[in-house]
């Protein structure tokens, strides 16, 4: 596939972009790890995944209203509802009901491929890992085969595929961390319904020998459980129990979010959503919060997002709601999802208006929007560049 | 099989042993000039002198018939539904040659206005050896007859539609929808002898479920139609023909294909019985390159097999009519091109369709039920199976005060699906219309409606049209110029196809409005050209066309589900032009339209419509003899309800289908003189290209069929 994509970029803007990049990053290095110890900067550039209608990725920055479209999937079917951004490479997949294909795109050189996971897999999330001897090494949850799939490959050469098998029910994410590769069970029949099967689980697999511990997740359910890891702690998320088998629909457990010591190998503590909630979309907010995306309920699917802190998981709540109470131009309260701040507190999120166009809102740490700009149509995720 | 087709040929041809010195009465509704059955005609001599011409009283079982008649004899004209009429003398009768001509009857419905009924004592009967070119005022319309379809290679309903211009067939999973000057395919209204086959719960029909055999014609009518249709028929209609015919056909092909349908009629209990059925069988499992996954692959479709059967049955009386279709299909879901997860999947649809009408003090009452099955299962993953059973029934009542025609109509709809989905609504309706022509010829015609739909959760849906045409020009006795145009307003209410059939998986409902056709408006100009043997016609108009609340389907997670959008602007041209010529004929359509969804700040081209579309034939026939080279092309297709993007389109497509035919009646040893036997072999898609008519699903490259069609035909 050839990716269509345009720069408005001149060569010497690009030059003096690069030459920038050097500049801060060896600043950077210089200084003490963390950004949370730097002075807080406005983000790189915003992504956001046009998951269906026309899929592929809009790449917008910080300011202005320009942005330009990567496809991702003109002949395909594509089925993503999120990504993974790591070190400038995106990550997505489509699910068993539109292909089981993996996409690999180069965020600086706007270069996608495509890769052929196994048929009826189901992979779930993908992960960039640390691969060696050039090799690009990717895990990818297969949701269905109750195993994880590690492809590598070099440059534009042939992917190659090993398997990590017997991960559970339904392994959803992966990570690695302290020579193991850490998979996210969902313990739902994925391979069916989604049906939840029993508290979310947690599989450590030694990249030496066979011993694998299994850290249960008390309370955490969700066929879609996912993990972020910051330092050696994972906070593992899962979007809640509901039965979709009739209308209306049921809810049977919120979502929750639980933090785990990796090196302790213990839950630390957790964190259930507010009653009558759905989903628990969880992204690390460049101010050092978690911004946790959910449903306010089953009936209206309005989207809502709460802030969350990471020592605790307690909420930082507004006065009038669970969630953050944001507001439009006009004062209006307004609705979004994929939520996730940036280093100056400033609350990123996308809504799909009529006809499926999408905005991304900018809001102020007060609440207040304070940029709305197109990004195409069908947004189904967002990630801010640091 | 061969003894048991050699007994249905003795058996076809020992019935209707042939008239002699006869001539061919044709009888058709005045207002749709479709063909009437069932009809009773009855000679009685005028003149004692010429007694010995006159014959018994006689059922039409086809659209024609063949009876004896004289120049002062009188024909008695009747039919169920209809006001009888009577043909005397010369000039009519006397003017139709014995041996070649065929006399045209029209008769009115019992709901005819004074006017009209006023103006059918006027209009001269016709006297043709051509067929008639149906029309109606203002409308682009175009009819095949399944005669000249088979003839072309045609043995599905499916394939005489792609013989038509103006069509754009959009086929998935075994399912075939219709669209016309646009349209999506719930846009179309689909009718059989104005016998609504749309479910109400999915808004479409699968013209694939109807047998050939038991059609006369087919006519498809381009833009809005609320008056004569009703709801839905805002992109066009399809208006389907029944015929009693005996017929009896076998067709193979590649992939698989394996059709036997065929149809009886007889007389019994005074009324004349008709009935059609058809088996049809293909694995579909053709090759195709998958460009879909990682690295493009030759493969085959797998699990794309389709079954079906259909039987129809029809009783025609003098006084009332009753008609009974049903239909079976089971079919394979075949995934998108690189989508496993569907290949054990299936699809079951039962379909039942009765309808009955009866004359009421000159007035005429229809009634009719639907009833729709569908099952999903997925032998994988039981807990997905799905069924929904969607239950339909109207009632109406016609007639005219004045010149004033009337309409008044009750109906409900009911769903049940798995998934606790319940729904059901009433609707109503009342409408009005009035025509006017110009007296003594056709120089002239008018025709102005209104309708009102009530319909339980959408309100009171007005809609109106007004259509007109008119001779401009005529140069000499062969030529002439029509001026037409038309406009009007529809109105598709949401069906709960819009809310759960798009898929699978269980959807929630969304409330949806009603989409709204503000105005659907065509104007051209339409030369006819020529004698019966030698005629030229050509047409084109220009038409636009303004939706409201366009239903349009979003995918998305949660919001996987229709959604009604700003406003669809079409503007177009469409033409066409057919030339015969002794034994060649040709004919040619070309559509341009520039059909955009304005919503949310976004412009998006209708998704699969394309800007340029055309259609060509070439027929050479002898009087045995049968050649044709069909082509069809179209430019590229958006597939998605995004804005104009290359990398989103199906490419062009040109496709061409041959087909060579031989009537084997005029064989000198052929030993059943009134019996027509017609081989067919077609080459589709001669030049093998690759192409999707739905993105996502293949089409098969180069094939072949070869059909054996037997009918009865009196002469």
């Amino acid at each position: 596939m050839t990716p269509q994509v345009r720069f408005r970029s001149t060569v010497c803007r690009r030059t003096l972009a690069a030459a920038s990049s050097v500049l801060l990053m060896a600043l950077a290095a210089c200084g003490n790890d963390g950004i949370n110890n730097s002075t807080p900067q406005p983000p790189r550039g915003i992504i956001v995944l046009d998951g269906f209608i026309q899929p592929g990725l809009t790449f917008l920055g910080d300011t202005g209203s320009a942005s330009t479209k990567l496809t991702l999937a003109p002949t395909t079917e594509f089925d993503a509802g999120g990504f993974t951004l790591l070190r400038d490479t995106v990550l997505t997949v489509s699910s068993r009901g539109a292909g089981d294909l993996l996409y690999v795109t180069d965020v600086r050189t706007s270069t996608t491929r495509r890769i052929q996971l196994p048929i009826r897999s189901n992979p779930s999330r993908a992960r960039l890992l640390a691969g060696t001897g050039g090799q690009t090494l990717i895990g990818v949850a297969l949701r269905d085969s109750s195993s994880v799939a590690l492809v590598s490959f070099a440059g534009a050469g042939a992917a190659t595929s090993t398997r990590i098998t017997n991960v559970g029910t339904c392994p959803t994410d992966l990570f690695q961390f302290d020579n193991a590769t850490w998979i996210v069970d969902a313990n739902a029949n994925c391979k069916v319904n989604y049906a939840v099967q029993g508290d979310v689980r947690l599989i450590r697999v030694p990249n030496i020998g066979t011993a694998r511990d299994t850290i249960l997740l008390p309370g955490l359910r969700g066929s879609g459980a996912s993990a972020l890891v910051d330092g050696d702690v994972a906070y593992i998320s899962a979007g809640g129990d509901a039965s979709f088998a009739s209308f209306p629909y049921t809810l049977i457990a919120t979502g929750g979010i639980t933090k785990v010591d990796l090196r302790g190998k213990r839950v630390l503590t957790a964190k259930k959503m507010p009653a009558n909630t759905y989903g628990a979309d969880v992204k690390l907010g460049l101010d050092g919060f978690l911004y946790v995306s959910l449903y306010q309920d089953l009936a209206s699917f309005t989207d809502r997002i709460i802030k969350v802190r990471t020592a605790d998981l307690s909420v930082v709540t507004s006065a009038s709601a669970d969630w953050l109470v944001l507001t439009g131009a006009t004062g209006t309260a307004v609705s979004c999802s994929s939520g996730q701040a940036d280093a100056l507190g400033r609350l990123h999120c996308i809504q799909n208006g009529t006809g499926s166009v999408t905005s991304l809102l900018v809001f102020s740490p007060a609440g207040a929007e304070v940029r709305r700009v197109a990004a195409n149509q069908g947004g189904v995720d967002l990630a801010i560049r640091p | 099989m061969s003894i048991a087709a050699l007994l249905l040929v003795n058996l076809i041809a020992q019935l209707n042993q042939p008239p002699r010195d006869a001539a061919t009465i044709c009888v058709t509704d005045a207002r749709t000039r479709a063909p009437l059955l069932g009809v009773r005609l009855t000679v009685r001599p005028s003149a004692p002198v010429r007694r010995q011409s006159s014959a018994a009283a006689r059922r039409l079982e086809g659209a024609c018939a063949v009876v004896r008649v004289s120049p002062t004899d009188s024909l008695h004209v009747a039919r169920a539904g209809y006001i009888a009429r009577v043909v005397v003398g010369a000039p009519p009768l006397g003017s139709v040659r014995l041996e070649g001509d065929t006399l045209w009857v029209s008769l009115l419905p019992r709901d005819a206005t004074k006017a009209e009924r006023a103006a059918e004592q006027l209009v001269p009967l016709r006297v043709t050896a051509a067929r008639a070119v149906a029309r109606t005022a203002g409308r682009t319309s175009a009819t095949l007859t399944t005669t000249d379809a088979r003839i072309a290679g045609a043995s599905t309903v499916n394939a005489l539609l792609g013989l038509m211009p103006y069509t754009n067939l959009r086929t998935a999973r075994g399912e075939t929808g219709l669209s016309l000057r646009g349209a999506r395919r719930e846009q179309v209204a689909i009718t059989l002898d104005g016998m609504p086959l749309n479910d109400p719960a999915t808004g479409m029909a699968d013209v694939s479920d109807i047998p050939l055999a038991g059609l006369r014609s087919a006519t498809v009518s381009l833009g809005a139609d609320p008056v004569g249709t009703g709801a839905g028929a805002t992109g066009g209609v399809l208006a389907l023909t029944s015929s009693a015919q005996r017929v009896a056909s076998v067709r193979l092909g590649a992939f698989g294909q394996r059709t036997m349908e065929g149809a009886w009629h007889a007389q019994a209990a005074g009324a004349l019985w008709q009935a059609s059925a058809a088996w049809r069988n293909a694995t579909n499992d053709f090759t195709f390159v998958n460009d879909a996954g990682a690295a493009p692959q030759r493969e085959a479709r797998v699990n794309n097999d389709e079954q079906r059967a259909t039987a129809s049955l029809g009783v025609i009386g003098s006084r009332a009519q009753l008609s009974v279709l049903g239909s079976t299909s089971e079919r394979g879901m075949v995934g998108p091109a690189n989508v496993r997860s569907y290949d054990a999947d299936r699809a079951r649809t039962d379909r039942v369709l009765v309808r009955a009408q009866a004359g009421l003090r000159g007035t005429m009452l229809v009634s009719g039920v639907r009833r729709l099955a569908l099952r999903y299962v997925d032998p994988t993953r039981p807990a997905l199976d799905t069924r929904a059973v969607a239950w339909a029934a109207d009632a109406e009542w016609r007639g005219a005060l004045r010149d004033i025609a009337w309409r008044l109509g009750v109906g409900a709809d009911r769903l049940t699906a798995t998934g606790g989905i319940t729904q059901q609504r009433r609707r109503g309706f009342a409408a009005v219309q009035r025509a006017w022509r110009a007296a003594n010829d056709d120089r002239w015609s008018i025709d102005v409606g209104a309708r009102a739909d009530l319909i339980e959760g959408s309100g009171v849906l007005p809609t109106a049209s007004l259509g007109g045409e008119r001779r401009v020009a005529r140069l000499g006795e062969r030529v002439q110029l029509v001026g037409f145009g038309r406009v009007a307003q529809a109105v598709r209410v949401p069906t709960l196809y819009d809310l759960y059939f798009s898929s699978p998986q269980r959807l929630f409902v969304r409330a949806l409005s009603p989409e709204r056709v503000d105005l659907d408006a065509s104007t051209g100009l339409r030369m006819v050209a020529g004698s019966a043997r030698r005629r030229a016609s050509m047409e084109g108009a220009v038409v636009a066309r303004n939706t409201r609340d366009a239903i349009v389907w979003f995918p998305g997670n949660f919001g996987w589900s229709p959604a009604n959008v700003g406003v669809e602007r079409l503007r177009g041209v469409e033409s066409r032009a057919e030339l015969a010529l002794g034994i060649a004929s040709a004919s040619a359509w070309v559509t341009a339209y520039d059909a955009v969804l304005s919503t949310g700040g976004l412009r998006i081209p209708t998704p699969y419509v394309p800007r340029l579309a055309g259609g060509a034939q070439l027929q050479l026939n002898t009087a045995a003899q049968h050649a044709t080279v069909a082509w069809r092309g179209m430019g590229a297709r958006p597939y998605t309800a995004g804005p104009r993007n290359p990398d989103f389109e199906l490419a062009a497509l040109s496709l061409v289908d041959i087909t060579v035919a031989q009537q084997l009646h005029p064989l000198p040893h052929w030993p059943w003189p009134f019996l027509d036997a017609l081989v067919t072999f077609s080459l589709e898609n001669a030049a093998d290209v690759s192409w999707q008519s739905v993105r996502g699903f293949p089409s098969p490259g180069r094939s072949w069929a070869l059909s054996f069609t037997l009918q009865h035909s009196p002469r």
